[in-house]
């Protein structure tokens, strides 16, 4: 099931709130939780669902081993075999066609190209349940001794299928202790409304805009062959604004329900475009698999001396990889880990003194064409992207099709990035100072509520599935 | 909370200073504010004007034993009194009505989103045709173990609910409308490109044109298709002897498939107008014209093979600015002509320029009126010197209220705001029309026209679908049998055509299934048109099987 869907949003969800609320003790409105959870999974993968319950079985009694003998070895096989089966799980599902298919080009064999089923969210789930092994393995949490409430942790619909990659750690208290105030159900709402309308509404129309400057894979981006430098700039801007709503949105749903049902997760997004550095950007961008590979991966002593590097190499290699089984993610990854090494050799404090044009030029580039090689799934259409971009392909400087899609969508895409600032939020602070303002902000949010959840209910009527982007990863 | 102090603050408004001590009452009752609620049926009496609400932070540290108190009565607070002093406060100093908001947010969400999902689920839900889209709408699953597990199941109650929604077409209406807010138009045009974006070809003709005449002959020819003793018909026996597999799996029944990004011109007047923008491609339109070279070697002498390159709406109607845009029409039509061997070229391009100014392509729809049709079939028969009846002699129907296929690919809703009228004509003489199978079996007598064909649909007054094969018998004694391999642009033709030839045939290339080569034999073509638009032409799967047709 997609959040973004009448079915789930009027259907499921208020059957799931129903049958929460009227559960008073929290042992029960657990049952309910694993109940609707393991719906919301089955609605879409009915056998892979099985997985989940597998991943969540095997992690809860890893950690019943680790607990036991604590620093013996049954521990520490406990722990391989976490990560040995959960990530071999991963590998098999989602890298196994790319390796063949590599060691196919490479050696010139011809060995089948397996074909598995892709099992929505497991790059998510995995992570979470191994984290919640090696925290065990490092003291970091209690073991958990009821199963179901181990599944009720992984399986949690907000957050199962695409993040935040919610750690053990965050909501173990409120596993067992939680309570849903006012404020957390208000609060809650907003937030879901927030992420539905920047999906629905701005995401989804970003994408037509998208396709239509760069193309889509079905096609093979043929138009990047003739685009325009301000056409090819204009698209990929566009899927840098598209992937952050798209993606950022979902987040904020998942947060909302979340908090709605008395958890508290982790923001996952900090308007990471306003960023002085790509080294800040990581850091608001996608937090929660940033400060998964820096905890569980960047800081593993495995490399001694030359850890700096090679570690640094390892966890951009994996982030690029996470995204997806292409090289244009390893690249995008790799991308990124070069660019924050030139900042770490530059250092902190020179970096800081950059003017604050200069650095926001240089960030909002990287980034963007950051965006260009993750959007380019094939390495020629990338290429040819790359020539568009300063106007190699002879496509001219601007056309007269982009100049009609930005003028077709100008509010849409003036909005979408003042909107990826936090002008909304600061504007709210300045205006909570003074008793009028504060009385009018607050009303006013309401009024937007509505307004946005009936404008974004409106264009849900005419999609059949709008699958979230981050779905695939 | 009956007695209000109020007197030194009388330009209070009573009502709402109550409502909000209502709503902050209930809510501090639920323990928000533990603190306050011992003391609350003590009463004080506070005293505070505008003036005095200034000096307040000098007055704080000396009053703040008595705030404390005077805290716990809030339900005796003014307003102002409790800006100033008496409410809880947030870090900045103003009242904190934070929890009346929470309860009036969630309260009102929840309403709304109650309100919603009921409707969805009690209100009669949507079924049947989609017009505007043209498609059945999603009914709901039977279960069944098989399909669960497939995923089938719970996908299809997913689509049936999201396609259903109660009074779906006039929210969809809404959805369109919605579209129009998120930019401008300049100069009244707007860009769709949410199917597909095409990638423009860079070609221009140069070259010259060579002319293949028309033989009349109708009388009995001098060998039987299966005794023929020519070459090139062995030859290509030979090559029919492996059958090829089609090229293309087929296309959804119905309509062509809109590929393109979708131009609307002329927003804000009554002739907003829609069109399909056009990649165009050189080398695939030499395969199509080597494909009807085949044709023609294959028919051989007896039979007249045309070839009409029918151009689409963006040939006349594209605004000069947006050239960069879509190929040339023209061009690509002459780059086609200038391959052709043998077979003759009916110029409907240069018809229907002549009358641009006249309403011979839809402004909703990506096909051309049939007035349009009339002019290039009249240059076709002309080409193939047939007679062919004047407009004036038709019967004339309208059908208002057309809104067209790019209504719903483009999501302009002000298409559907100003739709076609769509005026077709009936020939005046005797004739009768049969429909058979794709594999031509199953022949049943029928009408040419469909008069009740409405809506999205209402092109298809013509034959009613294209997956059929069309036989007219007509009053005409000339002893010419046409055959057309057309595409759904070719349908438009066939009306004009029925005062010209003595029996027409009408086979779609992409359902037809049988070769076309030994149909026309079988039914004594004496001509074979290819009556298809462009973008059929300059498409690789498309030629292929017109191709496939050929050698089946």
């Amino acid at each position: 099931m997609v959040f973004a869907d009448l079915f789930f949003l009027y259907f499921f969800l208020p059957i799931c709130l129903i049958m929460y609320f009227i559960s008073k003790k929290t042992a029960y409105r657990n049952i309910v939780l694993v109940f609707f959870s393991l719906v919301f999974y089955a609605w879409g993968e009915p056998l892979c669902v099985f997985l989940l319950v597998f991943s969540a079985a095997l992690d809860y009694t890893c950690g019943r081993i680790i607990d036991k003998h604590r620093d013996k070895l049954p521990a520490k096989l406990a722990l391989a075999a976490s990560l040995i089966i959960n990530l071999g799980l991963l590998g098999y599902f989602k890298y196994s066609g790319f390796i063949v298919e590599n060691i196919n080009a490479l050696l010139h064999t011809s060995i089948p190209i397996p074909k598995t089923a892709f099992p929505i969210g497991i790059s998510f789930y995995t992570f979470q349940t191994i984290s919640y092994t090696i925290d065990c393995y490092w003291g970091n949490v209690k073991v958990q001794k009821n199963f179901g409430k181990y599944l009720m942790y992984l399986s949690l619909f907000p957050q199962l299928v695409a993040g935040p990659i919610v750690r053990y750690s965050v909501v173990e208290n409120e596993i067992d202790n939680r309570k849903t105030t006012l404020e957390d159900l208000s609060a809650g709402f907003s937030r879901i409304i927030l992420g539905l309308s920047k999906k629905v509404i701005v995401a989804n129309n970003l994408s037509t805009v998208v396709e239509a400057l760069c193309g889509t894979a079905e096609n093979g981006y043929a138009i990047m062959s003739g685009q325009s430098v301000a056409g090819s700039w204009l698209g990929v801007i566009s899927v840098a604004l598209w992937y952050y709503f798209d993606f950022s949105g979902y987040s904020d749903i998942a947060i909302g329900l979340g908090r709605i049902f008395g958890f508290k997760f982790n923001e996952n997004f900090n308007y990471p475009f306003i960023c002085r550095s790509i080294t800040e950007f990581w850091q608001r961008w996608h937090i929660s698999l940033g400060s998964f590979f820096r905890d569980y991966l960047f800081y593993l002593p495995i490399f001694g001396k030359r850890r700096q590097y090679v570690n640094l190499f390892l966890v951009w290699f994996c982030t690029g990889l996470w995204h997806g089984a292409s090289w244009n993610f390893i690249l995008w990854g790799l991308y990124y880990g070069l660019f924050i090494l030139i900042e770490q050799k530059i250092g902190k404090k020179r970096m800081k003194k950059l003017p604050a044009a200069i650095a926001h030029l240089y960030t909002k580039i990287v980034i963007v064409v950051g965006f260009g090689i993750f959007y380019f799934e094939n390495m020629g259409a990338l290429g040819r992207f790359f020539k568009a971009l300063v106007g190699a392909n002879g496509g001219g400087f601007i056309d007269s099709k982009t100049k009609l899609l930005f003028m077709n969508n100008i509010w849409l895409i003036l909005a979408a990035v003042v909107l990826s600032t936090p002008v909304i939020k600061k504007l709210k602070e300045v205006m909570n100072r003074k008793q009028g303002t504060y009385i009018l902000a607050n009303s006013m949010g309401v009024i937007l509520n509505v307004a946005l959840l009936l404008i974004s209910s409106l264009l849900l009527v005419d999609t059949t599935n709008n699958v979230f982007l981050y779905w695939r990863f | 909370m009956k007695d209000i102090n109020n007197k030194t603050n009388p330009s209070h408004k009573e009502v709402e200073v109550k409502s909000i001590r209502v709503i902050q009452e209930e809510s501090l009752g639920k323990s928000n504010f533990p603190d306050l609620n011992g003391k609350q049926k003590e009463e004080i009496s506070i005293n505070i004007s505008k003036k005095q609400i200034k000096k307040m932070d000098s007055e704080r540290k000396a009053q703040e034993k008595k705030e404390k108190e005077i805290l716990r009565q809030k339900k005796q607070q003014t307003r102002k009194a409790a800006v100033a002093k008496k409410a809880p406060k947030t870090k900045n100093g103003t009242a904190d009505y934070s929890t009346e908001f929470c309860l009036i947010n969630a309260g009102v969400v929840i309403i709304v989103a109650a309100a919603i999902a009921f409707s969805l689920i009690f209100l009669e839900r949507s079924k049947g045709t989609s017009q505007s889209e043209n498609r059945e709408l999603y009914e709901m699953p039977k279960f069944s173990f098989a399909s669960y597990f497939k995923g089938e199941f719970t996908d299809g109650v997913t689509k049936y609910f999201t396609d259903t929604v109660p009074n779906r077409e006039k929210l969809k209406e809404l959805t369109k409308k919605f579209g129009s807010l998120l930019g401008v138009s300049p100069g009244d045009v707007s860009y769709s490109g949410n199917i597909q974006s095409s990638a423009k070809t860079e070609e221009k003709f140069t070259g010259t044109l060579n002319e293949s005449k028309v033989t009349i002959f109708t009388g009995t020819r001098p060998t039987s298709t299966e005794t023929k003793p020519d070459d090139d018909k062995t030859q290509s026996e030979a090559t029919t002897t492996t059958k090829a597999k089609p090229p293309v799996s087929k296309p959804p029944a119905g309509n062509d498939t809109i590929e393109n990004g979708i131009l609307v011109v002329g927003k804000g007047t009554k002739n907003v107008r829609a069109m399909e923008l056009y990649g165009g491609g050189f080398k695939v339109g030499q395969n199509y014209a080597e494909v009807l070279n085949k044709y023609k070697k294959d028919l051989g002498e007896y039979v007249n093979v045309y070839n009409m390159c029918i151009p689409m709406a963006v040939a006349f109607y594209l605004p000069e600015e947006f050239e960069d845009q879509s190929a040339s029409v023209i061009d690509n039509i002459n780059n086609i002509r200038s391959y052709l061997k043998d077979v003759v070229d009916v110029d409907a391009y240069s018809a229907l320029e002549k009358h641009t100014d006249e309403y011979i392509y839809s402004r909703t729809d990506h096909h051309w009126q049939p007035l349009g049709a009339y002019y290039a079939a009249e240059e076709f028969a002309k080409t193939a010197q047939v007679d062919f009846a004047d407009l004036s002699t038709y019967e004339k129907l309208v059908k208002d209220e057309f809104v067209g296929t790019l209504y719903g690919h483009s999501g302009e809703a002000e298409l559907n705001d100003n739709p076609d009228s769509f005026t077709y004509y009936k020939p005046s003489n005797e004739y009768t029309t049969y429909y058979y199978n794709t594999d031509f079996t199953g022949k049943e007598k029928s009408t040419l026209f469909f008069d009740f064909a409405t809506g999205i649909n209402t092109y298809s007054v013509f034959l009613g679908k294209d997956n059929i094969v069309t036989e007219i018998d007509t009053d005409v004694k000339n002893g010419r049998v046409l055959v057309i391999y057309k595409d759904s642009f070719g349908n438009a033709l066939v009306p004009f055509l029925v005062g010209s030839f003595e029996k027409i045939y009408v086979c779609d290339y992409r359902y037809a299934e049988f070769n076309a080569v030994d149909f026309c034999n079988k039914v004594g073509a004496t001509d074979l048109l290819f009556a298809t638009c462009m973008f059929t032409n300059t498409s690789q799967s498309k030629v292929d099987t017109i191709e496939y047709n050929r050698t089946r």
